[in-house]
């Protein structure tokens, strides 16, 4: 009886697995379906590649990719360039302030892109005016926005290493600081390194408030602007870019999984589970 | 291998993290070529003896001084040391071959002389076919070897040993302790040996420093800290001991009915004093019959507990109100059997003494 009750029991959270399960995929994957469908079809002509083509042969469409792309590769490596010799001071020397630290690396989550642009507008207008003119300027505003990510990657990439003991070894053999660091550590946070770097990417590439409000144009702002006047078109490279992001996280995260399994780094990949390059209608 | 034996001395080392004081004034010196175990309890300073000689922490006062030469302030990287961590310290991205012959690498030794020097050492550690494993490929003995081998490596002028087979299994740990003992031999290298673990320590080393409380209570070979122990703390917490109430009377000491001389004359005694006998499980006999009438040593076997070649005899002493472990060969031991009633009795003529119950428990606590 008791045996019954228990299957019972265990077929009945198998079903409700199933359920919560699938849920949760149709309402993630069914405003992508139709994002596809409405940028990949035309009333009465069936499926389409008009509105891309549309959209691709659009003047602005190149220079503000590649102006994004360049603020995705400058926003992440100043990330990395700041945040992972700072990590690891802080792990090494000072770890009694990494819950501060942590706790100040989510503040950008709680300061909305209006109050940070309000606050750095008047800021900048009045000590150096022509530092907002330049796209460039985003920079340290996506390093900022991307802080929480980007921290939590490379400081769980730092926890899975024994990094006190690899230093000591490391200087015991004879290698100076940067040699350990160069030899020692950052081979080992490789997958750390790439996930952090993804995320950074990937949030640069869906970020429109900032770049909308300080008047700059990215790629994001393509997008919405090209959803106004030609919503399918922007629906279909919405769906190309997403995909895009996804192929680049799978090639990603495989890539780390393969060299964590070759070189058995006690580390993990630390690869996201986000989409960020969504229509930017919904960014903050 | 090459056979490097400097000398090491630290002279009045001084070691506090904040408030809290490690070492004080702590002397210590290490022959060339020995091993010396730092043996203590957790807390009790010796991780932080090594790792003041590694470099890994700078002295408040006192000279590091190895081979002659003044290290205090040297970097690590520049005081010619060799360490094996307790936490597994092998770089992950590296195969077995890569790590030992990081250190070489560093030095920029040609790649033809150090992969032909990591494949020497790990022939040594026995590990000649594993030179391409990954440390996760490894089991834990595995990377400690690996480990040792790098440390060996680049010629140390002093290896330091952390505790290196605490989180190995019992068995492991004895075989690797024997395999260290032989490369250090080999290696001639001048040794510390960071332990909690007394067998560790009384099976390897040469010379053996029982520390407590940031002091070295007592510093001599492995056989004079277990048969002469010098302090109460040493003789509890190297070995099993017996702690037996005892009265003064005269100078000596009655326990379990005879007259024992006090080891340890330092202790000022007076009659009437509470004191405790401290005395090896080994270092008492049984017999079943009583000459005299003397009760005082008289008990119920409780228990027989069979540990290999010895049996250990557990007797509750009605007048002690105790249990006293005696610990017989065991074909010895096979003549008594629970409930039977039985005389325990020194074999020593003399005893360590500890004041009373109290500061025992006390010590035993540390």
């Amino acid at each position: 009886m008791a045996a019954l009750t228990h299957s019972i029991q265990r077929r009945g959270r198998q079903v409700m697995v199933t359920v919560i399960f699938s849920v949760a995929l149709a309402l993630f994957f069914t405003p992508l379906i139709a994002a596809a469908v409405f940028g990949f079809t035309l009333p009465g002509e069936g499926v389409s590649f008009e509105s891309i083509s549309l959209a691709l042969r659009s003047t602005s469409f190149l220079p503000q990719l590649l102006m994004t792309l360049q603020l995705a590769v400058l926003s992440t490596v100043g990330s990395l360039l700041l945040l992972v010799p700072t990590l690891l001071w802080l792990h090494l020397k000072a770890p009694r302030l990494l819950p501060f630290a942590e706790w100040l690396s989510v503040i950008p989550y709680v300061v909305p892109a209006i109050a940070l642009v309000s606050g750095a507008s008047l800021f900048f207008r009045a000590t150096f005016p022509g530092f907002l003119v330049s796209p460039y300027s985003l920079v340290p505003f996506y390093m900022v926005l991307s802080l929480p990510l980007v921290y939590r990657s490379l400081d769980a990439g730092i926890r899975a290493l024994d990094i006190k003991t690899l230093v000591a070894a490391g200087n015991s053999l004879g290698a100076t600081a940067i040699q350990i660091l160069l030899t020692v550590i950052l081979p080992n946070l490789r997958p750390a390194l790439l996930g952090a770097s993804l995320l950074s990417v990937a949030m640069v590439l869906g970020e429109y408030a900032l770049a909308a409000l300080l008047l700059h144009s990215t790629f994001p702002v393509f997008l919405l602007e090209m959803g106004n006047n030609q919503p399918r078109a922007a629906a279909a490279l919405s769906f190309i870019v997403i995909i895009a992001t996804w192929l680049l996280l799978l090639s990603l995260s495989t890539a780390g999984t393969q060299r964590t399994r070759v070189t058995g780094g006690s580390c993990r990949t630390h690869l996201p589970v986000v989409s960020s390059t969504t229509p930017p209608k919904g960014d903050r | 291998m090459p056979t490097v034996a400097a000398e090491i001395q630290l002279s009045k080392i001084t070691m506090a993290y904040g408030q809290k004081t490690v070492l004080r004034n702590l002397d210590l010196q290490l022959k060339g070529g020995e091993l010396l175990a730092l043996l203590g309890p957790s807390g009790c300073g010796k991780t932080t003896i090594l790792r003041v000689l590694a470099g890994f922490e700078s002295p408040q006062k006192g000279t590091v001084s190895i081979a002659g030469q003044d290290v205090t302030r040297s970097p690590v990287r520049n005081r010619g040391i060799g360490v094996v961590f307790q936490a597994y310290s092998l770089f992950p991205h590296m195969n077995a071959r890569d790590n030992v012959a990081y250190g070489l690498r560093i030095r920029r030794s040609s790649l033809g002389k150090r992969t032909a020097r990591a494949a020497e050492l790990l022939e040594t550690v026995g590990l000649a076919e594993h030179a391409d494993k990954f440390p996760h490929q490894l089991s834990g003995g595995q990377q400690q070897r690996v480990a040792l081998a790098r440390a060996l490596a680049i010629e140390p002028r002093v290896l330091l040993l952390d505790e290196p087979l605490s989180a190995l299994d019992a068995k492991v740990r004895v075989h690797l302790r024997e395999e260290i003992r032989r490369i250090q031999t080999q290696a001639g290298t001048t040794t510390l040996l960071v332990t909690h673990d007394q067998e560790e320590a009384l099976t390897i080393a040469d010379r053996i420093g029982v520390m407590h409380d940031g002091q070295i209570e007592q510093l001599d070979s492995p056989e004079a800290i277990y048969r002469r122990p010098a302090t109460p703390f040493v003789s509890q917490f190297v070995g099993v001991t017996n702690r037996i109430p005892a009265l003064p009377e005269d100078g000596r000491v009655r326990v379990l009915g005879h007259h024992l001389g006090i080891e340890n004359q330092d202790r000022t005694v007076s009659d009437g004093t509470r004191l405790t006998a401290l005395i090896r499980p080994e270092d008492l006999t049984l017999s079943d019959d009583f000459p005299g009438g003397d009760s005082a040593g008289s008990g119920l076997v409780t228990t027989l507990v069979l540990r290999g070649a010895i049996t250990s005899v557990m007797v509750r002493s009605e007048a002690l109100g105790q249990d006293v472990r005696v610990d017989l060969p065991a074909h010895a031991a096979r003549l008594f059997s629970a409930g039977q009633r039985v005389l325990v009795s020194p074999r020593a003529t003399t005893t360590l003494i500890g004041r009373d119950h109290t500061e025992l428990s006390e010590e035993d606590a540390a």
